[in-house]
C-alpha cells in the first residue's frame, strides 16, 4: 500500500495528464474540462449547456479516447423512444425464437446524451433510472450497466421552442451543470488552426485501466474533511432554501426551491478532488466554494418573480457565498 | 478570546454610558454618584460573563483564524486530525505543519477597535453636558451656589443682623446666620432650590416660635369670661380698646381685690410661662405678683405695660416681619399682592396670612417663573405637568402667598328691613379652651411639606406617579 503522499501525487499526475491530453483537441474551456474530469473521478453525471459548435461532443469523444472507456452517443429527438436508449428484447433465433435482450446505447461507460431536452419526458425518464441506479430494467429483468458509468448530457439554450425542459428530479441527478462559454478570439483562432488544417491530433489513452479508475474513485472518497468544512457546505445548501433561517433577502424573494442533499454531496465530493489537486490532504472551504456554482446552479429553482427580474442562479449563489464569507 | 472580551466590554460600557445620563438626570446628584461605581462593576461583570458564555470552541477559533489568514482550513484540519491513525489524516496534519511552519498567524489577526467605541462619544457628551450645565440649567460648579441661593443667603444674613440688633431672639438670629452659611456652601446643583426651601421652612417655624402667640390670642384665652369693657374688647379682638380697658382696670378702685382680674392674670401668666415668654406675659406676671403683694402702684404700672404690649404687639412685630421676609424669599423675592413689606406694620396678626387660596391644579400649571422670579435667580419649579417632571402647579410647595385680611375691604351694601327680625343662632365649633388638637393644621402642613417634598424625590416612587402625590398634597394644602 502506497503512502498517501505517493497516491496523492500519482492522482494529481494522472489528472493533469488526462487534462493535458484533452487540450490537444479542446481549445480553452479549462473549467469545462476540469469539471468533466471531476465528475469522472467522483462518479457523477454532467450537464453541458452551450450553443452548438463549442466542442461538447468533441470533448466527450476525446475523453473516451484518453480514458480507454467505451463511448456511445445518443442524439435525442422528439420521436426518440425509451427503448432506443435502454434497449429492447428481440426475438432471435430461427429455431428457438426466444427473446434476446439487445442492449441500447446506454450500455457504455461514457454516454453522450446530445440535446437531451429535445426528447419527451418519457424518454428522458428512461435515462433517469440508468443515471441513478446504474442499471436498466427491460421486460422485468435488470441489466446492470458498465462501470464507470458517466452520462454527459448537452442542451442548447437557444432553441427552447419544441423542447421539453428537464424536470427538477432529473436535473438533480447531474453532479455538475457546466456552462460552455463561447471561445475568445484567440481561442477561435486556435480552433480554426487545428480543425481546418490537415493535422489531426491523436490522443493517447493515459488513464490506465477501468480498475485503476475505480480505485482512484475510492481514493478520492477517502480524503478527510473537518466538521467545520462540512458545516460550511451544509450552511451553503441551506442558504438556498427560502424557508430556512439562514436564507438571505434575495433567496426569500426569488427562490422557489433550494438545493437538495445531493447538492451537498456534490460539494463535498468535488471539494475532495480540488483539495487533492491543490496538494492538500483535507478539504477546505475554498474547495467547497469552487464547486458551488457548477454543483448548485441547476438545483436552485427560481420563482416567477426571480425569472421576471432576470435573476440568475449564478448571481444568487455568488451572493450567498459572499454573505457566508462575511459572516 | 481577549479581543472577544474587549468587544463585549466595549458594548457593555456603551450600554452603561447610555444609562448613566439617565441616572444623572433622574436621581439626585449624590445618589447618582453613588450608583455609578456599582454600574461600572455591573458592566465589567456583565462583559466577563457574556464573554465566558459566548466563548467559541477551539475548532471555531481555528476556523476563524483560517478564514482571516487564508490558510485554507489547515489549522482546523490539523486540530481535527491530530492524533489520528488514518494515513491520510496523518498526512494531512503533516502537510498542515509544513505549510504553517513559516506562517505569521499573529499578523493575520490584527487588533481591531470594537465598533462600540466610537458610539461611546454620544453618551460621554451627554454626561459632560449634564455635569457642566446640570439638570436644572446653568453651570454647576464644584461647590458654588447659584445666584438665587446666594441672594437668599445674603438676605438671611441681613435679617439675622436686624434680629440681633433689635434683640428679639438671639436663637433666631443664630439660626438665620447658620442657614445662610449652609445655603452658601451646601446648596449646589439641581437640589439647590429644594435645599433653600427646606431651610426657609425651618426658619419660618423658628420665627413663628420666636414670635410666640399673638397677645390678643393670649388675652382672649385668659379673659374669655371677663365681663365689661375689657372682655368686650377682647371678644372684638380690638387690641387698642383692650389696652385702654386694661389701663382703666388697673387704675380702678378695688382692682387689687378683683378676684376675676387676678384669676385672669394667673391664667395669662401660666400660659406665658409654659411657652415662649413675651412682654405681655412678663407684665402679667408682675401685675399678679404686685396684686399678691398688695402693691397697687406696681400692679397699675404692670397693667400699663400690659396695655403697652397689646398696643405695640411687641415681639409679634419682629417675628412677623421675619416670617414675611421668609415668605417672600420662598416665593422668589416678590411679595404677594397686598402683603406688607418687611418692617411695615401689619394688620391683625391673629389673622396671620389670611385665607389660603388654593388654585385648581388640573392640567394648566403656571409656567416657570410665573411667580415673578427672574431667570437669573436660578431655576423655578414647574416642569411638565402630568409627567415625572411635574413639580407642582405652584412655585412653592406651600402654594402662593395669599392676601392677608385688612388690605382693601370689599364694600357690600346689604338691603334689609328696619325692626326686629327673625333671629338665627348657630353654634360654630371653634377652638375651645382645651382643644384636642395641639397645633394648627397650617403649622403642621408647613412643617411636613418640606419633608414630603424630600421624600418624594428620594423614595422609590415611579417617576410617572410623582405628580399624583404632588396633586394630593396640593389638595390638602390649607
Amino acid at each position: 500500500m502506497n503512502p498517501p503522499e505517493a497516491d496523492t501525487a500519482q492522482f494529481r499526475e494522472l489528472f493533469r495528464r488526462i487534462e493535458s491530453e484533452l487540450r490537444k483537441r479542446i481549445v480553452g474551456q479549462e473549467p469545462i474540462v476540469e469539471g468533466v474530469l471531476v465528475a469522472l473521478f467522483v462518479g457523477g453525471h454532467v450537464l453541458l449547456e452551450g450553443v452548438p459548435g463549442l466542442g461538447k461532443t468533441m470533448l466527450v469523444r476525446s475523453l473516451a479516447e484518453v480514458t480507454n472507456l467505451h463511448f456511445s452517443r445518443i442524439q435525442f429527438t422528439p420521436d426518440l423512444m425509451p427503448s432506443d436508449i435502454v434497449g429492447t428484447n428481440l426475438i432471435a433465433g430461427e429455431e428457438n425464437r426466444a427473446f434476446r435482450f439487445q442492449p441500447g446505447p446506454v450500455f457504455a461507460n461514457l454516454v453522450l446524451a446530445d440535446e437531451i431536452n429535445r426528447a419527451t419526458p418519457k424518454t428522458q425518464s428512461a435515462l433517469l433510472e440508468a443515471m441513478q441506479e446504474h442499471h436498466v430494467t427491460v421486460g422485468g429483468v435488470q441489466h446492470p450497466l458498465r462501470e464507470p458509468f458517466l452520462v454527459l448530457a448537452t442542451q442548447n439554450p437557444l432553441e427552447m421552442e419544441g423542447t421539453y425542459p428537464l424536470p427538477e428530479a432529473q436535473l438533480d441527478r447531474f453532479l455538475f451543470k457546466l456552462k460552455v462559454a463561447y471561445p475568445s478570439a484567440e481561442e477561435l483562432h486556435a480552433i480554426l488552426d487545428r480543425t481546418t488544417s490537415d493535422t489531426d491530433e491523436t490522443l493517447s489513452g493515459v488513464a490506465g485501466s477501468v480498475d485503476d479508475l475505480l480505485r482512484w474513485r475510492a481514493f478520492v472518497r477517502s480524503v478527510p474533511l473537518t466538521r467545520e468544512v462540512q458545516d460550511y457546505a451544509v450552511r451553503l445548501v441551506l442558504a438556498t432554501h427560502p424557508d430556512q433561517p439562514g436564507a438571505g433577502e434575495e433567496t426569500r424573494r426569488f427562490v422557489r426551491y433550494g438545493a437538495s442533499p445531493r447538492g451537498a454531496q456534490a460539494l463535498i465530493l468535488a471539494g475532495k478532488i480540488f483539495a487533492l489537486l491543490d496538494e492538500r490532504f483535507h478539504v477546505s472551504r475554498a474547495d467547497i466554494e469552487k464547486a458551488a456554482l457548477p454543483a448548485l446552479r441547476h438545483r436552485v429553482m427560481l420563482n416567477f418573480e426571480g425569472e421576471a427580474e432576470g435573476i440568475t442562479t449564478d448571481a444568487l449563489l455568488a451572493g450567498i457565498i459572499t454573505a457566508l464569507a462575511q459572516g | 478570546m481577549a479581543q472577544a472580551f474587549c468587544r463585549a466590554l466595549a458594548w457593555a460600557v456603551l450600554g452603561g454610558l447610555a444609562i448613566a445620563p439617565g441616572l444623572l438626570w433622574a436621581l439626585p446628584t449624590g445618589r447618582a454618584v453613588a450608583v455609578i461605581p456599582w454600574l461600572g462593576v455591573a458592566v465589567l461583570a456583565g462583559a466577563a460573563l457574556w464573554t465566558f458564555r459566548q466563548r467559541p470552541t477551539l475548532a471555531a477559533v481555528a476556523a476563524e483564524v483560517d478564514r482571516r489568514a487564508g490558510t485554507r482550513d489547515r489549522l482546523g484540519a490539523a486540530l481535527a486530525f491530530a492524533g489520528s491513525d488514518d494515513p491520510l489524516r496523518r498526512a494531512a496534519v503533516a502537510e498542515c505543519e509544513r505549510a504553517l511552519a513559516g506562517f505569521d498567524l499573529g499578523g493575520s489577526l490584527p487588533w481591531r477597535v470594537p465598533r462600540a467605541v466610537p458610539w461611546m462619544a454620544i453618551p460621554l457628551a451627554c454626561i459632560a453636558w449634564l455635569a457642566f450645565f446640570g439638570a436644572g440649567g446653568g453651570p454647576v460648579g464644584g461647590g458654588a451656589a447659584d445666584a438665587a441661593t446666594l441672594a437668599v443667603a445674603d438676605r438671611l444674613e441681613s435679617l439675622a443682623a436686624r434680629v440681633s440688633r433689635e434683640e428679639t431672639s438671639e436663637a433666631l438670629a443664630e439660626a438665620l446666620r447658620k442657614s445662610a452659611h449652609h445655603l452658601r456652601t451646601e446648596a449646589v446643583g439641581p437640589d439647590a432650590r429644594r435645599e433653600m426651601l427646606r431651610e426657609l421652612s425651618t426658619l419660618e417655624e423658628l420665627a413663628r416660635a420666636a414670635q410666640g402667640e399673638s397677645p390678643m390670642d393670649a388675652m382672649s384665652e385668659a379673659f374669655s369670661g371677663e365681663e365689661g369693657e375689657l372682655g368686650e374688647a377682647v371678644r372684638r379682638n380690638d387690641p387698642q380698646a383692650a389696652a385702654r380697658a386694661l389701663e382703666n382696670r388697673g387704675t380702678a378702685s378695688g382692682a387689687m381685690d378683683d378676684e376675676a382680674l387676678r384669676q385672669a392674670l394667673e391664667r395669662l401668666a401660666r400660659k406665658q410661662s409654659g411657652g415662649a415668654s413675651s412682654p405681655l406675659g412678663e407684665a402679667a406676671s408682675r401685675a399678679l405678683e404686685a396684686m399678691k403683694q398688695g402693691n397697687p402702684s406696681a400692679a397699675t404700672e404692670a397693667m400699663r405695660q400690659m396695655a403697652q404690649a397689646l398696643r405695640e404687639g411687641a415681639g409679634q412685630k419682629q417675628g412677623k416681619n421675619v416670617m414675611q421676609a421668609l415668605e417672600e424669599m420662598k416665593n422668589g423675592g416678590v411679595p404677594a399682592m397686598g402683603e406688607p413689606q418687611p418692617g411695615e406694620e401689619g394688620g391683625d396678626s391673629r389673622q396671620g396670612s389670611g385665607i389660603a387660596m388654593v388654585e385648581a391644579t388640573g392640567g394648566n400649571p403656571e409656567p416657570r417663573g410665573a411667580t415673578g422670579a427672574s431667570a437669573s435667580e436660578g431655576s423655578t419649579p414647574g416642569g411638565n405637568p402630568g409627567t415625572e417632571h411635574d413639580e407642582g402647579s405652584k412655585a412653592s410647595p406651600f402654594g402662593d402667598a395669599t392676601q392677608p385680611a385688612g388690605h382693601e375691604p370689599m364694600q357690600t351694601r346689604l338691603h334689609g328691613l328696619l325692626g326686629e327680625g327673625e333671629t338665627l343662632q348657630s353654634l360654630i365649633p371653634t377652638r375651645t379652651e382645651d382643644p384636642k388638637a395641639t397645633a394648627a393644621y397650617q403649622a403642621i402642613y408647613r412643617a411636613a411639606a418640606p419633608a414630603a417634598e424630600e421624600a418624594l424625590e428620594s423614595e422609590a416612587i415611579p417617576l410617572g406617579s410623582r405628580f399624583l402625590i404632588r396633586r394630593y398634597f396640593e389638595a390638602i394644602r390649607p
